[in-house]
């Protein structure tokens, strides 16, 4: 029995995880990741239907996810930006279409390594695991290639968003510690990053982490 | 009777395609556009002129456009029109030979191009194979994740029947007839990928490579790029609207298909702006990684 | 008592957010500081009990790890005095209340009974310390921060994912889970092998970020080289240990399931590549805090590296974990000193030290000869049970064969840095500085705590070790 609705959000944040990481666009970047946390947000509350009702927990995961991911964290990014005044990334390390290329490599490798851990029940979807672990990838791909430090955020978020998708495995054992948990890391690490953030523009003029490297062996 | 009706529609409606595609765009130009037929009115007077060679050509150049409309009708002969019209012929396998059957037609059309010893066409040339290498890739994916999904290598089997794989592959179809889409873009040399209104030859791809080509020659060749433009949206609109019916309601709906999608395309000619040549490579990419992830999903979905 | 303990920490750094003067701060953080210490050696006589449900109680490996943090907070707490006066000036807000949310982070998670508290207290640490590493606002301290704060959030995250994966490992036929310790060693060989393994590998990774394990271990020497000495001391001496109390619950776990074969090769694999990267960076080192930052970098290796080789081996680790908590204090504040003297993070800068500046010399000599593991100090011994450990565990001589030669490269590596700033030759016109008692007496007392347990392993301690190591062992 197949889900369609969470297929259609579980794939759809896939595809705006790829489309992250051959923007060159930073205001797109932090769209497409507002965008995939709205996805990512649904799944509670589309996993919860298919067994029937729908708890308050489901309710609130859904809720809190929307305010902090999807309008918080964009909007407090963005004014990073706007204090910067920087629109676009330059050529990242491996260049966008090798970043593109590596990406779709991961996610075949994602889906490999799906089929190595099997669920002791059913998951709600069977794209579940592997778009999870998908997201990872991608969100760490993001870190490693890029060189403004607001792509690193992004890229950040999305691993937290493919980890929060593996929580939802356990929606029924451990309601709120693993949700809280990832909610909670994100909007502190992203406020303190933000801060960071802002004290590497004033004191750099750029937000362009490669020129960081004064420090070296 | 239905290869003869297969046959009739193949032969005669493809040229209605970019007659549909200029008026959208003029359309959203504010323009009344020329007649939606006038490209058979092109063909009919292309086909009673004379046709000017030049000396440095040979007998490529004069092959070129034949070669390339017989490899388009070929592999025409190949492609289902619906599960009412089937493929004359059809044999497992068949998908691969279509492929290749485009990428000789491709072929014959640099060879011709090159053969004028012309540095603009072998600048177009040269773009042309590239993207049609990126383009290539995305292709065969999509092929492949639907060759995955119904189980078989064949258009005819792939293409006709009740698509029941819908409900259980629905996003990977999305994202195949997406990858598709782009596919069909860069194959007929449409915006994002290449301008067919330019008259600049430095900002050409397609065009500039049958620059040279004049009367009947010319006639072959806008033919059949309608006709190859008529193949790769047969399969998305087989695709998308994968409907089973009396033979008659088939047709229709079959031909509405078609027109709606040159009306998409039409759509997506006077929205978009062509991309930077450097741009083009990342997008037909993008297009392969699409195609890729269906595949993916399709496999786990098959295997599940 | 464990009470007080967990909560004496945060209450005082809502205090010392407070508008006060700067030196009541420093006094609330001593007073805090030897408050902790005090309480921690009661624990030692008493253990406390479960509280909060038993999220909260201190085991054998708990207590072990508490004990040096807080030694190390109460010596920073004293240090701090002299260093703060010599530094330049700003408000010291943010500064202490960070310190004390770190070390009431660090205590929770050393009496952390449930994986998912403790990672939210190392988390929090994490987050915290940002602002310590900052704390001379200079470029460098800032692109340092950045770094930290990037490397570990990803090995925070991964942590975090590990854990999940053991939840699903442990998750019963009929649907329920668990995250508690006791029962996830409880489960043993229920547990789901292939999500074992996949959290065992992410656990290492995730927590041996923030130990500084290579090949995660880029953030250490930039956060090290430009964090303020006594911070960066607490952090080599604290933090990284109570990271390491992640990796032996990881271990311990995955022992008590059956698949200790798989964990030890992974540890000694990891062990052995810290210190080869420790080893090429030590050598030739240019910048003495660097330098310390690539030895704490070779001790997790070693501790990682004797966690591989079963009860034997964790032993010694648990033994190490002391002494190179020790052994970091009295080799960073020194630094420190060094530094608030000479101005420079240069080895070529700094010359002569026993001359100048006597005290604190001797105190590098003594830093020196502790941290490279020169008997009588602590070092030597457990370097040696985890050589002992590891010839007789395992199959092959190489790995203990790898281990010695690594530690004698890091041997010559440090002497042939550190000998000259000690010695060295400096011109006679420079007078002997003055060197305030607050910033030698800390040093002083570790290195005194180094050298006794070099000579004589206190029997309760030895106990401890013992019963703790055995919970490594497989059920």
């Amino acid at each position: 029995m197949t889900n369609v609705a969470l297929d259609i959000a579980l794939v759809l944040a896939l595809v705006l995880g790829v489309a992250s990481l051959g923007t060159s666009r930073l205001g797109a970047a932090i769209r497409y990741f507002s965008m995939q946390a709205a996805c990512v947000a649904m799944v509670p509350l589309l996993i919860e239907t298919r067994s029937g009702e729908l708890s308050v927990h489901a309710w609130i995961l859904f809720v809190a996810t929307m305010v902090l991911k999807v309008s918080g964290v964009p909007y407090f990014l963005n004014r990073s930006l706007r204090e910067a005044s920087v629109r676009t990334e330059i050529e990242p390390l491996i260049g966008f279409g090798t970043t593109l290329a590596i990406g779709a490599g991961l996610v075949a490798l994602s889906f490999g390594l799906a089929r190595q851990l099997p669920l002791p029940q059913k998951p709600a979807s069977d794209l579940l695991i592997p778009i999870a672990f998908s997201l990872l990838m991608i969100g760490l791909l993001l870190i490693v290639s890029r060189t403004k430090a607001v792509t690193q955020v992004v890229g950040y978020l999305i691993m937290e968003n493919g980890i929060f998708l593996f929580g939802l495995i356990l929606i029924d054992v451990f309601p709120y510690l693993i949700e809280i948990g990832v909610l909670l890391d994100l909007f502190v690490a992203v406020f303190v990053m933000g801060i960071v953030i802002f004290h590497i523009n004033r004191a750099f003029d750029h937000i362009d982490s490669h020129q960081l490297d004064s420090l070296k062996d | 009777m239905r290869t003869a009706l297969h046959l009739a529609i193949l032969l005669l409606f493809p040229p209605l395609l970019p007659g549909v595609i200029n008026r959208v765009k003029a359309a959203f130009a504010g323009r009344r556009g020329p007649p939606v037929l006038q490209l058979y009115f092109d063909l009919w007077k292309l086909l009673r002129k004379g046709a000017v060679y030049s000396v440095t050509t040979t007998w490529i150049f004069r092959a070129g456009p034949v070669v390339t409309l017989a490899a388009l009708l070929v592999a025409a002969l190949l492609l289902p029109f619906g599960g009412g019209l089937p493929a004359p012929a059809a044999f497992p396998g068949d998908v691969v030979l279509f492929a290749y059957l485009l990428g000789a037609g491709r072929f014959a059309t640099v060879l011709a191009a090159l053969d004028t010893g012309s540095s603009f066409e072998g600048m177009g040339a040269s773009r042309e194979v590239t993207f049609a290498a990126l383009a290539e890739p995305a292709l065969f994916l999509s092929i492949a994740g639907l060759a995955l999904a119904r189980g078989t290598l064949s258009w005819t089997a792939m293409l006709s029947g009740q698509m029941p794989a819908w409900h259980l592959y629905g996003p990977a179809f999305a994202m195949l007839i997406g990858a598709l889409i782009l596919v069909a873009l860069a194959e007929n040399s449409r915006i994002p990928f290449d301008d067919p209104n330019t008259h600049l030859e430095l900002t050409m791809v397609h065009e500039v490579m049958v620059l040279d080509h004049s009367g009947p020659d010319f006639a072959l060749i806008l033919y059949g790029a309608s006709i190859k433009l008529f193949l790769l949206g047969a399969i998305i609109v087989r695709l998308a609207f994968p409907f089973e019916a009396s033979i008659r309601a088939h047709v229709a709906l079959f031909l509405a298909g078609m027109i709606v999608f040159a009306v998409v395309v039409g759509l997506v000619e006077s929205t978009f702006a062509r991309l930077r040549m450097n741009r083009i490579p990342q997008i037909l990419i993008a297009a392969s990684v699409f195609a890729a992830l269906a595949m993916a999903v399709i496999l786990i979905r098959v295997n599940a | 008592m464990l009470a007080t303990l967990l909560l004496l920490p945060p209450i005082a750094a809502a205090l010392s957010l407070a508008k006060i003067s700067d030196r009541l701060r420093l006094q609330i953080f001593r007073t805090t500081a030897f408050a902790h210490l005090a309480l921690s050696i009661a624990l030692w006589v008493r253990p406390g009990g479960e509280l909060f449900g038993g999220f909260v109680s201190l085991d054998a490996v708990g207590l072990l790890i508490l004990s040096p943090t807080s030694a190390l907070f109460a010596g920073v707490s004293v240090y701090l005095g002299g260093y703060l006066a010599r530094a330049e000036r700003r408000s010291h807000r943010i500064f202490i209340a960070s310190l004390l949310v770190l070390e009431g982070a660090l205590s929770l998670a050393c009496a952390s009974q449930h994986l998912g508290l403790f990672w939210v207290a190392l988390e929090t640490s994490t987050l915290v310390s940002a602002p310590l590493i900052y704390f001379h606002h200079t470029g460098r301290a800032l692109e340092a921060t950045w770094k930290y704060l990037i490397v570990g959030s990803v090995g925070i995250a991964l942590a975090l994912l590990g854990t999940v994966f053991l939840a699903i490992a442990a998750t019963n036929p009929s649907g329920g889970s668990t995250l508690w310790i006791r029962d996830l060693m409880a489960a043993g060989s229920h547990l789901s092998k292939p999500w074992l393994h996949a959290a065992f590998v992410l656990l290492l990774m995730g927590y041996g970020t923030k130990m500084g394990l290579a090949p995660m271990h880029a953030w250490k020497p930039d956060a090290y080289g430009e964090a303020p000495p006594p911070i960066a001391g607490l952090m080599a001496g604290t933090f990284t240990n109570c990271a390491f109390l992640g990796v032996l619950r990881a271990t311990q776990i995955c022992a008590h399931a059956g698949e200790a074969k798989f964990a030890s090769s992974l540890l000694i694999l990891l062990g052995l590549v810290s210190l080869a990267v420790a080893a090429v960076f030590i050598v030739g080192q240019a910048d003495y805090r660097r330098l310390l930052a690539y030895a704490s970098v070779e001790q997790m290796g070693v501790l990682v590296f004797g966690l591989g080789f079963g009860v034997l081996g964790a032993q010694g680790s648990l033994l190490h974990v002391l002494n190179n908590a020790l052994n970091k204090g009295i080799l960073f504040l020194a630094a420190g000193n060094l530094l608030q003297l000479y101005g420079t993070s240069a080895i070529s800068g700094v010359a002569g030290a026993l001359r100048r500046t006597p005290a604190t010399g001797a105190l590098l000599l003594v830093g020196l000869f502790a941290a490279v593991g020169l008997p009588p100090f602590g070092l030597f011994i457990s370097e040696f049970m985890i050589l002992r450990a590891a010839l007789a565990g395992g199959a092959s001589a190489w790995p203990a064969g790898l281990y010695l030669a690594l530690l004698a490269v890091i041997f010559l590596g440090m002497c042939v840095a550190i000998l000259p700033m000690a010695q060295g030759d400096d011109s006679p016109r420079e007078a002997r500085v003055a060197e305030p008692l607050s910033t030698l007496l800390p040093p002083l007392a570790f290195a005194a705590a180094a050298l006794l347990l070099g000579v004589y392993v206190p029997p309760p301690m030895a106990r401890l070790i013992d019963s703790a190591a055995r919970q490594m062992g497989g059920g």
